[in-house]
């Protein structure tokens, strides 16, 4: 069964600026794909779409074989985790460990079980020492490590990830990989840094400068210079 | 300049002034948090039930046994509350001159009794934001929230505290960046006519990236699961010998304050 599939989705924003034009495409359960393209092709408005976040001004999406905006919210977001490019936006809590608490107690979720999710992930991801900080004071990659663990320690079985590695230092970097790689279920990587698509996903989709799917295959499309520097990426 | 300046330190400072992280580890911080508010509170209102030095100074006493007993650093204590009961020290300043009768004579600059006024005044203003701060500096926000539901607080008010909680931060960090970028992309001083032009594009360029901050903060949420209501996990509620001895404090305190 398709973990995802978007069927002729145009997206256009309240201003009435294009956020996406026609797109298709079908994403299996337990695949691992990285959705590549310059910055403005429209990654970051696939993500949203894909998590239900915004709704198509055409098309719909389906999420495992149902309508998305038939599902129930709290069961579609138990599903769907949702990465955010800047973790500035994500975090919004007084303290990492509110932060980590947070989508337990809004998804209902009974307190000894998201105690026992907080202590796993923040020894799994080394936020021991920072969780009575506030997030807005940690650094960068701190940043972008805390908001991951929210993200993963629900165990989705869809993971969008926009730009997981932007802004990051190299240790950082690895660290999130591994976290990726470690992760059982379906990944969307949106991104436009080909050397880390590699370790995170087996198949590709290059997004142009015209909003639309340009191609998609496997990682063989990253060799593609000239399909690459088309879409405004070399 | 002065006013573009002030606006870059406001901004500064009320970033970090509401979003605190608990400081030390003492006794107010073991305290529960609906005995520590409503304790706390009930000293704000008998403070500014008062001009009476003495009262003051019995509700000044136990500020500084509940500082001193809930090691919060004196100087992040003193930063988080400076600022409010000087700016009312300055506001009121006037009264100094206004009173009836000359206290005080320096060569022509004869002060009033109204200076007794302005220190009460401030004094006052001083114990009561010392009072607030302190449940800011040892209270976790999701307990502060926990409370007031226990309290039976309006669903919609403790909704758009937290709302606001939230968005305080990035509200003032988005004007400082304004601030800093404006700042250094300028080439010479503006004039006051300048400083009004320019002022009003900046304030406009900062409602719309506010607007649209909200908006991303707002996705954010939603795909983390809000949906209208800040659900927070119950404490056990189980009272210790600190929430007694805290309760006791208060309750000393206040008699002592009455008589």
């Amino acid at each position: 069964m398709n973990a995802i599939e978007v069927k002729n989705v145009t997206y256009y924003y309240p201003d009435g600026s294009l956020g996406v034009k026609d797109v298709s495409l079908k994403i299996g359960e337990g695949d691992r794909v990285a959705l590549v393209g310059a910055n403005g092709s429209g990654k970051s408005t696939l993500i949203l779409l894909m998590a239900g976040l915004i709704k198509p001004t055409a098309g719909e999406v389906r999420i495992f074989g149902k309508n998305i905006d038939e599902w129930d919210s709290k069961l579609l977001r138990r599903n769907i985790g949702v990465l955010f490019q800047n973790p500035d936006d994500f975090l919004f809590n007084p303290t990492v460990r509110e932060e980590l608490l947070y989508t337990p107690s809004q998804l209902g979720i009974p307190k000894d079980e998201a105690l026992r999710m907080l202590e796993d992930y923040a020894k799994a991801f080394g936020l021991e020492q920072i969780l009575n900080k506030p997030p807005f004071r940690l650094s960068g990659g701190e940043k972008k490590k805390v908001a991951l663990a929210c993200v993963v320690m629900l165990k989705p079985k869809i993971l969008l990830l926009d730009e997981p590695t932007a802004n990051v230092d190299g240790k950082t970097r690895r660290k999130i990989i591994e976290i990726v790689n470690g992760f059982d279920g379906t990944i969307v990587v949106a991104t436009h840094e080909l050397d880390i698509i590699p370790n995170v996903a087996d198949r590709v989709i290059v997004m142009g400068m015209n909003k639309t799917v340009m191609a998609e295959g496997g990682l063989e499309l990253l060799e593609d210079e000239d399909l690459l520097e088309r879409a405004c990426i070399l | 300049m002065f006013v573009e300046k002030s606006l870059k330190e406001f901004s500064e400072f009320f970033q970090n002034f509401f979003v605190v992280e608990v400081v030390g580890d003492g006794f107010l911080q073991r305290v529960d948090a609906r005995l520590k508010i409503l304790g706390l509170v009930l000293l704000v209102l008998a403070t500014v039930s008062t001009f009476d030095f003495r009262k003051l100074a019995v509700l000044a006493g136990i500020l500084v046994l509940l500082v001193v007993t809930s090691r919060i650093p004196l100087r992040v204590y003193l930063a988080r509350i400076w600022f409010i009961p000087t700016f009312s020290f300055f506001v009121t300043l006037p009264h100094g001159f206004w009173g009836e009768h000359t206290v005080i004579q320096m060569g022509f600059v004869s002060l009033t009794d109204g200076v007794f006024y302005i220190l009460a005044f401030s004094f006052r203003v001083f114990l009561a934001v010392s009072f607030l701060s302190l449940i800011l500096l040892t209270t976790n926000f999701s307990d502060i929230i926990r409370a007031l539901r226990f309290y039976r607080i309006p669903e919609s008010f403790i909704s758009i505290l937290a709302i606001t909680y939230r968005y305080l931060h990035f509200f003032f960090l988005e004007l400082y960046r304004i601030l800093v970028a404006w700042e250094s992309r300028r080439l010479r001083d503006f004039n006051a006519k300048d400083v009004w032009k320019h002022g009003g594009r900046m304030l406009g360029a900062f409602f719309i990236r506010a607007y649209e901050k909200g908006e991303r903060v707002y996705i954010a949420s939603l795909a983390r699961g809000y949906d209208g209501c800040i659900r927070v996990y119950q404490n056990e509620s189980r009272l210790g010998f600190v929430d007694f001895a805290f309760v006791a404090i208060i309750a000393l305190g206040l008699i002592a304050f009455l008589n």
